[in-house]
């Protein structure tokens, strides 16, 4: 034995040693396997479970709004255009209460403008477990630069594009407006919104376990909308809009409507309603501002319409321009009530007939034109059918056919009753007539991304509606109406003027028949009428002010746009005009 | 423990070898640093160009607000007291 040796019972102790290291050894290899086996369950069995709860808990997928196109006008000015705009979100998870959350958004309150009312409404969506909310969007730089300074947790300011409408009101109900996802709702906006919107993008949003965001990640790029240029030229636009809408507030009107094309063309160049209201706070506008009258409102035409029986008299020889008529008859009975002339005019030839609107003489114009033939000039002038202009919900107006007619529609239809029209389709048909027997359609499209926009597959082709020779006629007729009938007052001096004035009543669909009180007052021409380069329709709905016809009230407005549009236009007076439009006129009725 | 003997040459060589490698492994790390730092960089500057393409942008949404047809004419009748030329101020002309 040394020292080395060991001890009584060492045997026993090693034994009792190597048995307990090996039963620890064995709960360890035990407790390492179950660890191998749980992260082989994890990751083999489970891990398309787990990883979607990593995804629920930290990563959300948004969408990217892309920038819509900027709509502009003729000349590149632009009308409707994208900028960035802070909204505020409020991110919440599981590390606070649903009380201390709705505490969190009344600090914001004051800031954001936020009432008790709309808080509390938060409240449901609040007392999820985790989440997200919008509490304002698009708010002003300022505001946001307050919200930024409280600092507050989970509250979060995200950039997101706005609409924007530089010049205002102008032209608004021909560009519409969009709502808060910036989805068109009217005009341009909303029949151009597929080329106008683009397409979104998308981006996951990486949050920390509070919730806050920490990354963002884009995983679809956002595709910009495509531009649009439109036909309208904001300098005229402007006018007319400026001068409707003083037209509306002189003579007390219900509303106005005026439109401005270039005839040769079809294209719009200035289309404006009013009442307007201001697209980039649409919501603050009253409704009366919204609805749009120059393609979406009926109206009697009245006597403007009678441009449309003179052309189908003289296209089918029906009469001749030096043809008298007897014009001393009070009135004519046809549905709704009697009509008049407001003065006995005697013998009228069929040129003073037009000249001085006579109804007298009309009706035994239309008699003599008969029923089919003056339905189907109506309907070649593209009366009761839409024109096909590139905006939405237009109307296509009311013309009943000839089976539908009463014994004395023919009367009425003359004169531009029981026929509903559009602004623009009564445009369209002085602009046949300016064309010299042409029709073409009105177009308010003219680039899309820069390009020419093809003609929609809905717009009618140019064609020829009366010969050139019934329009020549017709012309000098119209050129009379300025100068010395029912239009003077659209006489521009130095230009020939070509109009006609429309002053009809209003239906009460009430009383059904027409009031003698109301009125819709308008004048339609187009300048110079040699080779005109503008044609204008200027209505006013329900004047109040005393003066209600059609030559008192709506043929200033026309002279009032035209001459400065003329002379944007580079078509300045000539001392010559007047005098040979005169001679023209007189020669006519010889 | 029998401890060989290196020559002079072999160690420095071996010196000169493991010399290289730092310098190649500083310089792989000065290189990832560098590209990590002008990722950096870049991304500031193209947050700054961002920013400043925005900024471009507002601004060019103000001027034309401040240049819409209605502030232009209340602006000149109001503020600098012009009016409508009356037609005898008129002068066309003739671009023939």
């Amino acid at each position: 034995m040394n020292g080395f040796a060991a001890a009584p019972g060492e045997d026993s102790f090693r034994r009792t040693a190597r048995v307990r290291t090996r039963i620890v050894l064995a709960v360890m290899i035990i407790w390492a396997a179950a660890i191998v086996v749980r992260l082989f369950h994890l990751q083999i069995f489970t891990y398309q479970e787990a990883k979607g709860q990593i995804e629920f808990q930290n990563q959300s997928e948004t969408a990217i709004f892309p920038d819509r196109g900027t709509i502009r006008d003729r000349q590149g000015t632009v009308l409707a255009q994208m900028v960035a705009r802070q909204s505020v979100q409020y991110f919440f998870s599981e590390d606070s209460r649903p009380e201390e959350r709705l505490a969190l958004l009344r600090k914001l309150a004051p800031v954001l403008d936020l009432d008790e009312n709309k808080i509390v409404s938060f409240r449901t969506v609040l007392s999820r477990e985790r989440g997200s909310l919008w509490l304002k969007r698009k708010i002003d730089s300022e505001t946001a630069a307050r919200v930024e300074a409280l600092a507050l947790p989970g509250v979060r300011l995200n950039e997101e594009p706005l609409r924007f409408y530089p010049q205002g009101a102008l032209a608004a109900h021909v560009l519409g407006f969009v709502n808060v996802d910036n989805k068109g709702q009217g005009g341009v906006e909303l029949n151009f919104n597929d080329v106008l919107q683009g397409k979104p993008g998308a981006q996951i949003l990486f949050q920390d376990v509070a919730g806050r965001p920490y990354r963002i990640e884009e995983t679809v790029a956002p595709e910009r909308g495509r531009d649009i240029d439109l036909t309208i030229d904001v300098r005229i636009q402007y006018i007319a809009q400026r001068e409707i809408e003083k037209a509306v507030a002189v003579n007390n009107a219900a509303w106005g409507g005026v439109i401005v094309s270039d005839p040769a063309t079809g294209e719009i160049l200035a289309m404006a309603s009013a009442p307007s209201y201001d697209p980039n706070a649409f919501g603050k506008s009253g409704p009366a501002s919204h609805f749009e009258r120059t393609f979406r409102t009926r109206i009697d035409p009245g006597s403007t319409f009678k441009i449309v029986t003179a052309a189908a008299a003289l296209e089918n020889r029906k009469v001749a321009t030096y043809e008298t008529f007897d014009c001393s008859a009070k009135a004519i009975d046809v549905a709704g009530g009697p009509i008049r002339d407001h003065k006995p005019y005697g013998i009228l030839s069929f040129s003073e007939i037009i000249a001085e609107s006579s109804n007298i003489g009309t009706i035994q114009i239309g008699r003599r034109v008969g029923t089919e033939l003056l339905y189907r000039t109506i309907k070649d002038f593209g009366f009761g059918e839409r024109t096909g202009i590139e905006l939405s919900a237009e109307e296509p107006g009311l013309v009943h056919p000839p089976k539908d007619w009463s014994r004395r529609s023919i009367d009425s239809v003359s004169v531009g009753y029981e026929v509903s029209v559009t602004l623009l389709q009564m445009l369209q048909a002085a602009n046949i007539i300016a064309n010299r027997g042409i029709r073409v359609p009105p177009r308010i499209i003219k680039n899309v991304d820069g390009r020419p926009q093809a003609p929609p597959a809905d717009l009618a082709p140019a064609v020829r509606v009366i010969s050139s020779q019934t329009a020549e006629k017709l012309i000098d007729i119209l050129e009379r109406v300025v100068l010395e009938g029912t239009g003077t007052a659209a006489a521009l001096k130095g230009y020939t003027v070509a109009g006609k004035t429309g002053t009809s009543q209003i239906f009460d669909p009430i009383d059904k028949k027409y009031s003698l009180s109301r009125h819709t007052a308008s004048f339609i021409g187009f300048v110079p009428s040699d080779n005109p380069v503008l044609s204008i329709i200027v209505v006013l709905y329900d004047p109040q002010n005393n003066a209600y016809y059609g030559g008192q009230v709506a043929a200033p407005v026309f002279r009032d746009i035209a001459l400065p549009a003329l002379r944007l236009l580079g078509v300045f007076p000539s001392p010559t005009q007047t005098i040979l439009a005169k001679a023209d006129a007189e020669r006519s009725i010889r | 423990m029998v401890h060989k003997k290196y020559t002079f040459r072999q160690v420095a060589f071996a010196a000169a070898a493991g010399t290289v490698l730092v310098f190649i492994l500083a310089f792989y790390l000065w290189q990832i640093t560098e590209i990590v730092r002008l990722g950096y960089e870049a991304g500031k500057a193209e947050s700054a160009k961002l920013t400043l393409e925005k900024d471009v942008h507002r601004l060019a949404a103000e001027k034309a607000s401040l240049l819409a047809l209605d502030r232009v004419e209340r602006t000149a009748r109001e503020k600098l007291g012009l009016a409508d030329p009356r037609e005898d101020q008129i002068v066309y002309e003739d671009k023939r």
